[in-house]
């Protein structure tokens, strides 16, 4: 029993573990009761456990050791080459292109789908019927199928009989046709938009949710000495969303980063390169050029760089407990 | 000012709202007129979906999709259950270090398994099979899965156990007859969590399924896309009856998904 005590101290992290304090009664069965005790949270994590490591983690040494090797695509002999593979990654104009653009994408999506997640939340922050309603359905974009986003943009931003098009030429803002998707300045930026709107709904209900967070007291107080509308956001709202800011800036940036299907399904990383991100230029290293030991060098240089990405931002970005 | 708010107001509206119904308007007007950019159809057609349902493998696709975001959704929940009850309710020996473990799935781009899953799923044999996709789904839904649950957890008093123990219930009995309907909302959010996943996911599915008997919607509709850009009359109904089974779904359970995603993000 004391063992179980001990640990308890640890369980507060997640709320408070119970102690079930065994019956005195059961004491003939109480051997097998406290093996089979000690054994059964290994047994219900165990599924999810082993799954994640048979899909993840071993998949994850495998891209480890195939980029130490020469090898073209499955089934195909290959040898040992050493940091060949890391001299040539390391060394490609194209793959540090591609990070120049994944940059642009992650920071024009974080921006894009904040302002337009923090503006829905604002004004659905109140509980009226309709406000309400509209947080269940508001949702809806981002729990479509990505395919279905990019035939929706493609359909109104098409260059040739697109709406958009249609709109703008009727209102005398420009005499020719755009062609957004096909222009190597305009691609990356539509895409920015057309995947923020696919995203921004999911961020705004982790907004409205850490909104309905802070305390009525908090407002009412400020309320008393004498405070405007802008201090209380400043001085209230803001720093109480700063726990999830900080958790999204972390993983929103990796989800973010990793996006492949909507670029490759409008672009596929066109034109001239144009909207190649380091996944759809992994993705075309491997599936395209059927190079994989390159795309394997690839993909650890990304993860390593991803990595020292999450320590610095939990190292110098996380908010101070107050 | 409250002009101004309103104007905006407006405009985020019908930044969500639009294009869901110019694809709708689309998808009924007459092949001739579907390149007019008329707000408003002339006349209205089914021809499309017709079309669609006859000269596709829409129908096939569509069953497909129904079979594999099922199928994760039910594995999904029968693992994430038992483990979160597990990382939120009980104290064992490396509890901290599997929930990371768990969580920790988040840093790898999914990008980066792409080659070793494709070539993990053709040493078993599961190339261009649906439990293919079905496994790999299910490794992406359940992290998040399983971080959702931690509120509704800890919603549960837990004195609750404590007096079902001290009347001699067991840990099973106490999971299946106390907790498990206490945690319904919850295993609706991820079992709908789960469903989405599967349903709208294209990278794997575009490379772990070849043949066309197998192919789910995403990428049978990116197909249709593709090879008949012109035929924007199928595309577009493709699209509308891609959405019709999310929206189906979501018009009943939603309003208990997004309570359940605020819920169990907050606490």
């Amino acid at each position: 029993m004391g063992k179980g005590a001990a640990e308890m101290g640890k369980g507060e992290a997640y709320g408070k573990a119970p102690v079930i304090p065994r019956p005195r009664q059961a004491e003939s069965k109480s051997k097998r009761g406290v093996k089979f005790k000690h054994f059964l949270p290994y047994l219900l994590i165990s599924p999810l456990v082993i799954w994640i490591l048979l899909t993840i983690f071993i998949p994850l040494s495998t891209v480890v050791r195939e980029s130490f090797y020469s090898a073209g695509f499955v089934g195909t002999e290959s040898e040992f080459v050493g940091l060949q593979n890391y001299t040539e990654v390391l060394a490609s104009g194209a793959y540090w292109a591609s990070w120049k653009n994944s940059l642009i994408w992650v920071v024009g999506n974080g921006i894009l789908q904040t302002v337009l997640a923090y503006s829905v939340a604002l004004y659905l922050n109140k509980s009226s019927r309709i406000s309400n309603t509209a947080r269940t359905w508001m949702i809806i974009p981002w729990i479509i199928p990505t395919i279905v986003v990019a035939i929706f943009w493609q359909w109104i931003f098409n260059g040739s009989y697109g709406i958009m098009n249609a709109v703008l030429m009727n209102i005398g803002a420009i005499d020719q046709p755009l062609n957004l998707l096909g222009n190597p300045t305009w691609a990356l930026p539509t895409i920015i938009f057309i995947n923020s709107w696919h995203w921004f709904p999911f961020l705004t209900v982790l907004i409205l949710a850490a909104l309905a967070g802070i305390p009525e007291e908090l407002y009412e107080a400020s309320a008393v000495d004498g405070a405007n509308k802008f201090q209380e956001f400043w001085h209230i709202t803001l720093p109480s969303l700063q726990h999830i800011s900080f958790a999204l800036g972390l993983v929103g940036t990796l989800w973010m980063f990793n996006i492949f299907d909507i670029i490759y399904a409008l672009t596929e990383g066109g034109p001239a390169g144009s909207t190649t991100t380091v996944s759809i230029q992994i993705y075309q290293e491997a599936f395209e050029h059927f190079e994989i030991s390159s795309a394997s060098a690839m993909s650890v240089v990304t993860a390593l760089i991803m990595l020292v990405f999450a320590i610095v931002y939990i190292k110098f970005a996380a908010p101070k407990e107050d | 000012m409250k002009v101004l708010k309103w104007i905006y107001a407006i405009f985020l509206t019908l930044l969500i709202v639009f294009p869901f119904y110019w694809v709708a308007i689309s998808s009924f007007k007459l092949p001739n007129e579907i390149l007019q950019p008329d707000l408003f159809p002339n006349a209205w057609t089914l021809q499309h979906y017709k079309e669609l349902l006859v000269d596709t493998p829409y129908l096939i696709n569509l069953k497909n999709s129904f079979i594999v975001s099922l199928g994760t959704m039910l594995i999904t929940v029968l693992i994430v259950v038992p483990a979160s009850y597990a990382i939120y309710r009980m104290d064992f020996k490396g509890r901290d270090f599997f929930y990371k473990l768990i969580l920790a799935t988040y840093i790898f781009p999914a990008m980066l398994l792409l080659v070793p899953v494709y070539q993990l799923m053709s040493t078993f044999n599961l190339v261009d099979s649906l439990w293919g996709l079905i496994i790999i789904n299910v490794t992406f839904a359940a992290p998040f899965a399983t971080w959702l649950m931690s509120g509704f957890f800890k919603a549960i008093p837990t004195a609750l156990d404590e007096s079902a123990a001290i009347d001699g219930a067991g840990t099973m009995r106490i999971l299946f007859s106390i907790i498990l309907p206490l945690i319904a909302p919850g295993l609706a959010t991820i079992a709908i969590y789960a469903f989405v996943v599967s349903w709208t996911e294209f990278t794997f599915a575009s490379i772990l399924i070849a043949s066309e008997e197998s192919q789910v919607l995403s990428v049978g509709l990116s197909q249709i896309m593709g090879q008949y850009t012109v035929k924007w009359g199928w595309t577009t109904a493709g699209a509308m009856l891609t959405l019709l089974p999310v929206l189906i779904f979501f018009a009943f359970a939603g309003k208990y998904f997004v309570k359940g995603l605020t819920e169990g993000s907050v606490k």
